[in-house]
């Protein structure tokens, strides 16, 4: 990935943390609004954000040495 | 013109999230799917660095530590949104419950908690964001 894109990336993170608690909020006060197939879908999404982009470090130590060997 | 424009994007993104209650969902979610891949770019990064430059050995043990803080936070959010969806009680909030006779106290403690616990993860959430731009910059040397 490029320098400007993580960039872009951290500004847009910060930016959108500026409405993460209203947002969470309205979240929590329709949480009873969702069909059964939306909640579905979000978990979904949930889960496969836990699974693919929150791996230990130890998992990418391993990846870059198999990539680059010891340096 | 630019601060401007930050305005405008922060002040859609405030209405549309007060619009309807599945747009809540979906910026919440891309929110945390950003933060996630934050982190993933930042161990990339970071491991990068560790293997091929000339990085200290205890440099890379903090980053790791770092990032295993940055991680646990990440996955207790996202565990705490999905509970969120699956209507039930986060332990934390379940304990705060415990003392109501009354169905209309169970629902306001409830309430009141879980307030507590999204102001709690939003400073978390900031504080890793800030945590994980530092190591990002660092690895970059």
């Amino acid at each position: 990935m490029s320098e400007k894109s993580t960039e872009a990336l951290i500004i847009e993170s910060l930016i959108t943390l500026l409405s993460m608690f209203p947002t969470l909020l309205q979240m929590f006060q329709n949480r009873g609004a969702l069909t059964e197939e939306d909640i579905r879908y979000y978990r979904e999404r949930i889960r496969v954000i836990q699974e693919t982009s929150l791996r230990s470090f130890d998992k990418y130590l391993e990846e870059a040495r198999e990539l680059y060997g010891d340096g | 013109m630019r601060k401007f424009s930050v305005f405008l994007f922060v002040l859609c993104l405030v209405g549309c999230a007060s619009f309807g209650g599945r747009q809540a969902y979906d910026t919440t979610i891309s929110v945390y799917a950003r933060a996630a891949l934050l982190y993933d770019m930042a161990a990339r990064t970071a491991a990068r660095a560790c293997i091929l430059h000339n990085v200290p050995e205890e440099k890379c043990d903090e980053w790791g530590r770092v990032l295993e803080e940055a991680r646990r936070t990440l996955l207790d959010y996202g565990n705490f949104l999905d509970a969120m969806l699956a209507l039930e009680p986060t332990p934390e909030c379940l304990e705060r419950t415990k003392i109501c006779t009354t169905e209309e106290c169970r629902q306001r403690n409830l309430q009141i908690c879980y307030e507590q616990q999204m102001v709690r993860y939003s400073r978390a959430i900031e504080r890793t964001i800030g945590a994980l731009k530092k190591i990002i910059e660092e690895a970059r040397g």
